[in-house]
């Protein structure tokens, strides 16, 4: 998954735990191998050597479902969330060290747009050649929420899995206790912005602080608009908290691009969550929990370096 | 009888989804494969039998209430479930039977004699059926002890709408119950009730909702109650004498509020209701609840009840009045009450929880909103209640 994975479970035995653990873990491996975009044996390298010649493809239920929650996002967020917007990494790659030209943009978002792309359960049709989906924005989530499922019902009731800052909990401590969640401060490295307490459901992080390029001083996101082929500004990080780690990830995502009104869509969406702009204004429902004045002494994050951390 | 205790561990619990948006969501994320485990059958609940034990007590050793009860949910296949209830509470002490005047001329309240001994037996049975954005419940219930005899036949639809955030309700009862007395046991005189009513529920957001609901009962036959007398200064101790009919309309709004600061759950109720008597009452109950480490939760509020009196009601009389109609029942004087609740529950095992709630009410003349009483009719009660919950 190319991030720190845990899963932390409390267990009768340390052997009850071991076994179900890599179960747990097995799966987020079977996912992270099917979704890769690296790997050439992986169902999306299959799907975009269809796309790269404009043809149709037929995929297997898991996929399609994966494929109508990204449509389900792509309505929600009016058009942003787009996971054909892959090939828009040439020209944002880490390793750029200039601003890309319009032309080259232009050509890249000529090979965007999931409306573009003819879904019809189960069968993919890609009307324009050299479309490429990428599962990034979706997969970890669904690993998550998959691997806390395989814990629960192996009798698991207190933990959580925890994907690179993707939290899917379990159940609170034995004792009833929450989880508490350290969110990172999107400009202070090691530092923790705001700490949430959660015994059930899912918390997603997302921050132009992350993955960035920087190019002549100016640190440009990772996150990139499939309107504009242009790196998102807007947010400096969100949070967010729904049921479904799967939910909270893209709505988090879904805030990011639409820059400075994620807010309000969040609002509407009606999860609960928690913003902070490139001006560091902090907003949103655990607002409350930011670290008071943010003082650099009462931040410092023992922890870990994830996005967000739990004790 | 004492007043049932319908708000003790009231529905104050999580609110569920959702904007469209978040609709929208989530339900294409439940589409994913293996994302729950083993989700529960919408609707349904497992097997379940609560039982339930409850103790009442007035101030000034009158009234006791002892009250048992158990309560059975099974499940049938995908879209049934069956309900089965059982009931059984001992009343003994003394109730008022009239007031009359006192050595000074001030009223005061006469209470029974023989300390009463009343057993009540009582039970239902009743099925729901399930589809996708509807549901139907009937249900038959039965009640008998030696002075009363009660049969009752209710049937409740629901419609959901707006995937499940908005549920309309409307529902039938009637009642065919039969009043006699110790002094002639056999003699039972009919009283009839029918209730209708009919509600909505909306869910807000994913942190409110909020309730409404309008009910009417029409009542007709014996609605007297045999054992009150009123005092007549000119002739001395008649019947509780009241009409023949009897039409009530209440409507009762609920919000239901999470505020995460407190991560706990307000619940407002507010009741009104008027009838073709005369009494015009007001209820308005607060509830926060709230859950903490190791499985606890605890509930604590509030209630304030206000009643005028009706037409008929006095605390004495000087001349039988015209119409024949006369109580001095304190149920019909003006009064009003104010009471806390406090509730903990303790989840022992996922299948297994214990409840302690408790409440104390004071009835004073001074709360009425209108009509009349006397201060002679204030009293205190309590009830303590203890419910084990098991579930299969």
């Amino acid at each position: 998954m190319g991030s720190r994975c845990e899963i932390r479970i409390y267990a009768d035995t340390e052997e009850v735990a071991t076994a179900v653990a890599r179960r747990a873990v097995a799966d987020v491996v079977r996912l992270d191998a099917k979704y890769s975009n690296y790997r050439d044996d992986s169902v999306t390298a299959a799907i975009n050597r269809v796309g790269a010649a404009g043809g149709t493809t037929e995929v297997d239920d898991e996929t399609a479902s994966l494929l109508d929650y990204a449509d389900t996002c792509f309505e929600q967020s009016e058009g942003l969330f787009d996971i054909t917007s892959g090939a828009l990494r040439q020209a944002w790659g880490a390793d750029c060290k200039a601003l890309p030209s319009a032309a080259v943009l232009e050509r890249l978002l000529q090979r965007v747009g999931w409306d573009k792309v003819l879904w019809s359960r189960p069968r993919l049709e890609f009307s324009v050649p050299g479309i490429e989906l990428d599962f990034g924005g979706v997969v970890k989530e669904y690993a998550a929420d998959r691997a806390a499922a395989i814990c629960a019902e192996a009798g698991i009731g207190h933990g959580l899995v925890d994907l690179g800052g993707d939290i899917k909990i379990i159940g609170p401590h034995p004792d009833g206790a929450p989880w508490s969640v350290g969110i990172q401060h999107p400009r202070q490295a090691d530092a923790v912005m705001a700490t949430i307490d959660l015994s059930h459901g899912a918390i997603a992080t997302s921050g132009d602080y992350e993955r960035f390029v920087e190019i002549d001083g100016k640190r440009y996101s990772h996150i990139v608009s499939p309107r504009t082929g242009m790196p998102v500004h807007g947010l400096a990080g969100v949070s967010v908290v729904a049921s479904e780690c799967i939910v909270a990830g893209s709505a988090t995502t879904i805030a990011m691009l639409m820059e400075e009104r994620g807010p309000a869509w969040l609002e509407e969406v009606g999860l609960s969550h928690l913003w902070m702009d490139q001006e560091q204004r902090v907003g949103g429902m655990y607002a409350t929990n930011a670290t008071d004045s943010l003082a650099p002494e009462l931040m410092s994050s023992p922890q870990s370096s994830g996005r967000s951390t739990t004790t | 009888m004492p007043p049932q205790p319908v708000s003790v561990g009231a529905d104050v619990g999580v609110i569920s989804v959702k904007s469209p948006r978040l609709a929208a969501l989530t339900a294409a994320a439940m589409a994913l494969p293996g994302l729950h485990a083993r989700a529960a059958e919408p609707g349904l609940n497992p097997f379940t039998v609560d039982a339930s034990h409850l103790e009442y007590f007035e101030s000034g050793n009158r009234m006791r209430v002892r009250v048992n009860q158990a309560t059975a949910i099974a499940p049938i296949g995908d879209s049934t479930q069956l309900i089965a209830d059982g009931l059984q509470d001992v009343i003994s002490g003394a109730s008022p039977i009239n007031n009359a005047p006192g050595p000074g001329g001030q009223p005061h309240q006469v209470l029974t004699g023989a300390s009463v001994n009343d057993r009540r037996n009582a039970g239902d049975i009743g099925a729901s059926l399930f589809s996708n954005d509807n549901q139907i419940t009937v249900r038959q219930g039965w009640s008998s002890e030696n002075d009363y005899k009660s049969t009752w036949t209710s049937i409740e639809g629901r419609h959901f709408l707006n995937q499940k955030d908005t549920v309309l309700a409307a529902g039938f009862a009637f009642n065919d119950d039969g009043v006699s007395t110790h002094d002639a046991p056999d003699d039972f005189r009919t009283r009839i009730k029918r209730d209708y009513f009919i509600g909505v529920t909306q869910i807000i957001n994913e942190r409110s909702l909020i309730e409404l609901s309008l009910e009417y009962s029409y009542s007709n036959g014996f609605l007297s109650d045999p054992y009150k007398l009123v005092f007549v200064q000119s002739t001395g101790l008649l019947p509780d004498s009241r009409p023949s009919e009897r039409r009530q309309i209440s409507v009762t709004g609920k919000y239901l509020l999470y505020v995460p600061p407190i991560d706990s759950a307000l619940q407002v109720i507010q009741s009104l209701s008027t009838d073709n008597w005369g009494i015009n009452a007001g209820a308005l109950e607060v509830q926060l609840k709230k859950e903490l480490p190791g499985e606890w939760q605890v509930n604590a509020g509030g209630r304030l009840y206000s009643q005028s009196s009706a037409d008929f009601y006095q605390v004495l009389f000087q001349t039988p009045p015209a119409d024949g109609l006369h109580t001095s029942d304190y149920r019909m004087a003006g009064f009003g009450s104010a009471s806390w609740l406090l509730g903990v529950t303790k989840q022992i095992t996922p299948n297994f929880s214990l409840q302690f709630s408790g409440e104390r009410t004071y009835r004073r003349y001074a709360l009425r909103s209108g009509g009349t009483g006397f201060d002679g009719d204030n009293y205190i009660w309590s009830f303590y209640l203890v419910t084990l919950q098991a579930q299969f």
